[in-house]
């Protein structure tokens, strides 16, 4: 493949932005979701083009690299607008796409409401531009064009999310999103900033060239362990963070599904929020010299796996399930780049984005089957009327919760065993003795039953049992021409329910991509290791050699358990609800409390943060600062010079060419003064 | 001695000298003159021009003399002349429709744009001081009548007559200094002034013919860059002057004379004396101020472009501070000069190509206020016409940015710390005068007697190309900035440094 077609990648969806915002309201629903979704199904064939060309290369060819022009060259600074497709790159990019093209395909179908008719070629348009920003966020080979990609995709999530600004709360949803995304990019810009400036003259932007650096002269950032590495690390991870949705930013990522469904599945699951552990992972051989960073991803992403996980056991909305479900994901991905089993991490990150892109689009597909309800305790029995949606939101669930042969139980189980066994000395937040990837692996092992057991709670209330629905909402105006069916769920529309299937497909079968080695599956096993590994080589993680029967026996043990709670959920919630209210006995009423209130993290952010800062600035930085100082300084300046444009005006330029031709003669003779007397 | 080969390098200017006579004689020999044909023809002789000016660039490696040294044939040359070309070209498209609208039907309008275009040239190539000032009076001449071309209008006369008074005065200053520079030095080749420079012990310093004669240079070119305090006629005149003219000489004329300073400057007198340099200090500092603070109160669009091409001139002006002594590829960033001459042709024509739209019973009305409502009316000409303004306030992704950002390099890499804070304070006044007219056309109601835009295919080409241009080579200036250093640093052949 020739390596200038990488370039197509981005330009395709960013074609389409433009063809399609240049014809606006002309754009029909179909038109422009046609054109969406063949611009991002174009990437996507570049993209397996790029994967397989890397493949059938058999590690000769380590990366594929173009650049498009030449940005900036100033100074020391030379940063090209280039791209780069390495094995990481080129498995992100067929994810990002493949997926991207199935969820437009599906919006086609979804966005079908009237009242959205002149509007869906904005979603469309702010779609493909989404599409573009986060290939410019993988693609990029130096930092400046990935953090044009990190922008670019909080932009589109602000503006996606908001996409139906009309309704005040759901803009305020997309405020948060982006306000919180900014406060980790700004820590991610300070860490950015101080890798530069430790460079010294060594600087460089670009990812290859970093690697080289560091590699040479590992003590411009303090050497392995130093404090500026640490600190490095540690800004960079803030911004992810904000991204990816971890403790303390993942307060916008539960909001952010005022967005459509689809955006929900795109950008809250699938894509956008992985950009965190994509960076991590791009930068393994920074985050690998500073073993407490590394274990301060870990923790907070153990930590956050099962903070989400305890909220979401309580919630009734399907959607808000979902994203904390997703938050607590994104934490075991985290747990796993943490812990350095880079290529565990990124491998629940492709599982992930199958099943819970399925997820979304399923939840999405009985919301708009029951317009627009989504508290799930109006559901229910819904998998008669909605087989297909039913079915495959089933595999769905056995991938998230780990059941054996689906995707999701293999890419958990290995970041589970491998924080099992990492080595403590390079998960060293506390120091290097403690134990502390044991007891990570606890909150893991803990947060795994959780998630089988909110999953299932999900399932079963909108699946099983009796339809409660019927409920007359705001839906009301759409029975209004009298027929009776007019609420009945039904199964929705194939350019719905086909990407369903593919999903569905890949949820059971992703777990290919890299089968433990205890299957013996010959050139499968562990083939997305291999692939990745030149990638990751260089960060020389250490994981315990232990034997192979102690890691069957944890499995067997992550295995048994979630067996249990998916019976106990079965048992509690559909067949004995007594049960259900004599457990909510055992467990103290703070926590019952605490995950309904989402453990008033909202409040006391709130509390905390907003409140004094919103006082601090309207009473002092407004009222004082701002009024007072800077806008007397601002409006004096502009007052005076008025004033002499005006003076200068009348009194000068006052249209006399004698005027004119004095002010020149004076110019002449200081001149000449200046030449010939002066010197 | 003569080689008639060395007739190749002046074949931009042949061409477009003997179309001029061509399209004058079509123009005089036919009673009912076809001014479709007559406009064809003439920008066939630019495009000529261009053509053979690429052939030339192509063709010529190494900077050389030609005519016995009288001409200098190099990149710095062939890249002005591409400019003037695309002035040329701007304002005649422009004054196509216009001149029909404002009923001024003559004949000699677009040989003289020619003729004027063909002293531009020789202007940015002159190697000897006296051609250079014939060819700048053979433009200067052609522009005095020019911007007089409508009689009828009392403005238009008077702005002829003020120029023609003041630039008269200004020539004689110029033609003194040459005088004086040959009696000091004994050479009117700018070449050769250079080696006369570089010899131990020679300088300005010690020779009082020479000084006065360098500072009656620059009192001559400054009067037509517009730089303080020799800007005094510019409002006037720009504003007096038919659209099509004014822009001609914001672009054109600014152009060619800034090329003939720089080649003065950057080649003859590289490394003088500090004198010199505060000089050009104040008087970069005095143009960037009295333009900018110039432009903020003016409430006619025509006259606001006209201080802000004073202000403009002092850009240039601050990146000249920056020259370096000990030879130009210290500081290659001075390639901006040439990047940003070529911008503000491409902004100025584009915004100017807005303004010829506003006339009214064969008035022109460029007031401000009559903008109101633009955005409403007609979007697209609208954002073109912000385009090309922010583009001048220099913000990014546009080519006025990154022209501007050029001159400022240049300035802080020559060490003129100074003059590029005053810049900044000049850029940052300029934001509020260039955004003025953005906020008048998306916020402001339509005046209540909205006259229709004339709009003309022509003149909106002309826009179209310049806003398309100022975003492209915003986002990808590197391969022009590279042509336009390397012109440029073509100079230093010629410096005795």
């Amino acid at each position: 493949m020739n390596p200038a077609l990488l370039s197509l990648v981005p330009g395709f969806p960013l074609l389409g932005v433009i063809v399609i915002a240049l014809l606006n309201r002309k754009a029909s629903r179909v038109v422009a979701g046609s054109i969406a979704t063949a611009m991002v199904a174009l990437s996507a064939v570049l993209s397996f083009w790029t994967l397989f060309t890397l493949v059938g290369a058999h590690g000769e060819l380590e990366s594929l690299h173009t650049v498009l022009y030449r940005w900036i060259d100033v100074g020391g600074v030379d940063v090209n607008i280039a791209f780069m497709a390495d094995p990481l790159t080129a498995v992100m990019m067929c994810v990002v796409t493949g997926v991207g093209s199935l969820i437009h395909l599906y919006s086609i179908g979804y966005m079908d409401d009237p009242a959205d008719a002149n509007s869906t070629w904005r979603f469309f348009t702010y779609l493909n531009l989404f599409v573009f920003s986060m290939l410019l966020l993988i693609m990029g080979d130096n930092f400046l064009v990935m953090f044009v990609g990190w922008e670019g995709v909080g932009l589109c999530s602000y503006l996606l999310i908001g996409f139906w600004y009309s309704n005040t709360e759901f803009a305020k949803a997309g405020k948060k999103a982006f306000v919180t995304n900014r406060v980790g990019d700004f820590s991610f810009l300070l860490g950015l900033f101080l890798l530069f400036w430790s460079l010294g003259e060594h600087a460089t932007l670009q990812f290859s060239e970093l690697k080289e650096v560091l590699g040479a002269h590992p003590e411009l950032v303090g050497g392995h362990g130093g404090t500026l590495v640490t600190a490095i690390c540690l800004l960079l991870f803030g911004g992810a963070t904000g991204k990816s949705a971890q403790i303390p930013l993942f307060v916008w990522l539960p909001d952010a599904m005022a967005g459509p469904t689809p955006v929900s599945a795109l950008i809250h699951a699938a894509t956008m929020v992985t950009s965190g552990i994509y960076m991590i992972c791009r930068l393994n051989f920074l985050f690998a010299m500073a073993p407490v960073a590394m274990g301060a991803v870990a923790t907070i992403g153990a930590l956050t796996a099962f903070l989400a996980a305890t909220i979401a056991v309580s919630q009734n909305d399907i959607k808000k399930v979902l994203a904390y479900s997703t938050v607590s994901q994104l934490g075991y991905m985290f747990l796993g780049v943490g812990v350095g089993a880079f290529t565990a991490g990124f491998f629940h990150v492709i599982t992930h984005a199958f099943f819970k892109a399925l997820l979304f689009l399923g939840a999405g597909a009985v919301i708009h089957a029951m317009h627009h309800e989504q508290d799930m305790r109006h559901m229910g029995g819904l998998l008669g009327k909605m087989k297909i949606t039913g079915w495959t939101m089933i595999i769905a669930w056995l991938a998230i919760i780990g059941f054996p042969g689906f995707s999701g139980f293999f890419s958990k189980d290995e970041i589970l065993w491998l924080t099992f066994a990492a080595d403590p000395a390079q998960v060293a937040l506390f120091g290097p003795t403690v134990p502390l990837p044991k007891f990570l692996w606890g909150i893991g092992f803990i947060t795994a039953i959780l998630t089988a057991f909110y999953m299932s709670r999900l399932v079963f209330m909108t699946f099983f049992g009796e339809f409660r629905g019927g409920r007359h909402g705001h839906g009301d105006d759409h029975g209004d021409d009298g027929n009776a069916h007019a609420h009945e769920p039904h199964e929705v529309s194939p350019v719905m329910w086909g990407p369903l299937v593919v999903l569905a497909v890949l949820s059971v079968f992703g777990g290919l991509l890299n089968l433990p080695h205890w299957l013996h599956a010959g050139n499968l096993t562990g083939w997305l290791h291999h692939f990745l590994e030149p990638v990751f080589e260089d960060a020389h993680m250490r994981f315990d050699a232990a034997p192979e029967h102690l890691e069957l026996r944890i499995m067997a043990l992550t295995i048994g358990v979630v067996f249990f709670t998916i019976y106990a959920a079965w048992q509690m919630l559909m067949k004995n609800p007594e049960i259900k209210h004599q457990i909510e006995h055992f467990i103290p009423d703070f926590a019952i409390a605490g995950s309904i209130n989402k453990w008033w993290v909202d409040e006391l952010y709130e509390f905390a943060i907003i409140k004094p800062l919103v006082l601090g600035s309207r009473q002092v930085l407004w009222a004082i600062v701002d009024a007072l100082v800077i806008d007397g300084a601002v409006n004096g300046t502009a007052r005076l010079l008025s004033g002499a444009s005006r003076a200068y005006g009348q009194r000068v330029q006052v249209g006399k060419v004698q005027v004119y031709a004095l002010a020149l003669a004076s110019g002449a003779a200081l001149l000449i003064f200046a030449f010939a007397v002066g010197s | 001695m003569f080689d008639p080969g060395e007739l190749n390098f002046i074949g931009p200017e042949i061409a477009v000298f003997v179309f001029a006579l061509l399209v004058l004689v079509h123009d005089v020999m036919f009673k009912q003159r076809n001014a479709t044909i007559s406009m064809g023809v003439s920008l066939m002789g630019l495009a000529t021009a261009a053509v053979l000016n690429l052939l030339n660039m192509q063709a010529v490696d190494v900077p050389r003399e030609a005519f016995a040294g009288a001409m200098a044939v190099d990149g710095f040359g062939f890249f002005l002349n591409f400019i003037v070309l695309l002035a040329a070209a701007g304002a005649l498209l422009i004054s196509h429709d216009f001149l029909r609208r404002i009923d001024v039907d003559v004949p000699e309008f677009n040989p003289l744009v020619l003729f004027v275009a063909f002293g531009m040239m020789l202007m940015g190539s002159a190697n000897d001081l006296i051609l250079l000032f014939i060819s700048l009076e053979v433009m200067s001449l052609g522009v005095y009548v020019l911007c007089g071309i409508n009689r009828g209008e009392l403005a238009s006369a008077e702005a002829a007559l003020k120029y023609f008074v003041m630039g008269a005065f200004a020539s004689g200053f110029l033609l003194m200094g040459i005088a004086f520079v040959y009696g000091g030095i004994g050479s009117t080749r700018i070449s050769a002034v250079a080696q006369w420079f570089a010899i131990e012990g020679n300088g300005i310093a010690g020779n009082p013919l020479i000084g006065v004669g360098v500072a009656l240079l620059l009192v001559g070119f400054g009067f037509k860059v517009a730089a303080a305090p020799f800007h005094m006629w510019t409002p006037d005149v720009y504003q007096g002057a038919p659209t099509p003219v004014t822009a001609f000489m914001a672009t054109g004329v600014k152009a060619a004379a800034f090329a003939a300073l720089s080649r003065v400057l950057l080649v003859a007198l590289l490394g003088q004396n500090l004198e010199f340099h505060t000089a050009l200090w104040l008087i970069a500092a005095g143009t960037i101020l009295m333009g900018n603070i110039g432009a903020l109160v003016q409430d006619d669009l025509k006259r606001m472009l006209a201080y802000s091409s004073i202000g403009h001139a002092g850009y240039l002006l601050m990146a000249l501070v920056g020259a370096p002594a000990a030879g130009l590829a210290d500081n290659p960033r001075l390639g901006g000069i040439l990047f940003y001459l070529l911008a503000y042709t491409v902004m100025t024509v584009g915004a100017f190509a807005v303004l010829s739209f506003f006339t009214r019973d064969g008035v022109e009305d460029t007031r401000i206020s009559r903008l109101g409502g633009l955005a409403d009316r007609h979007p697209a000409v609208a954002l073109a016409l912000s385009i090309c303004l922010l583009s001048l306030a220099g913000v990014p992704p546009t080519m006025g940015f990154v022209g501007k950002f050029y001159l400022f390099a240049a300035a802080i890499e020559g060490g003129a710390i100074g003059i590029a804070v005053v810049g900044a304070i000049g850029g940052a006044i300029g934001i509020y005068y260039y955004l003025r007219p953005i906020v008048v056309m998306y916020m402001h109601p339509e005046p209540a007697d909205r006259v229709e835009l004339a709009m003309n295919p022509a003149a909106l080409g002309v826009l179209g190309v310049a806003t398309v241009a100022v975003l492209v080579f915003g986002l990808v200036p590197g391969s022009l900035i590279e042509v336009a250093q390397d012109s440029l640093l073509s100079l230093a052949a010629w410096g005795g440094v």
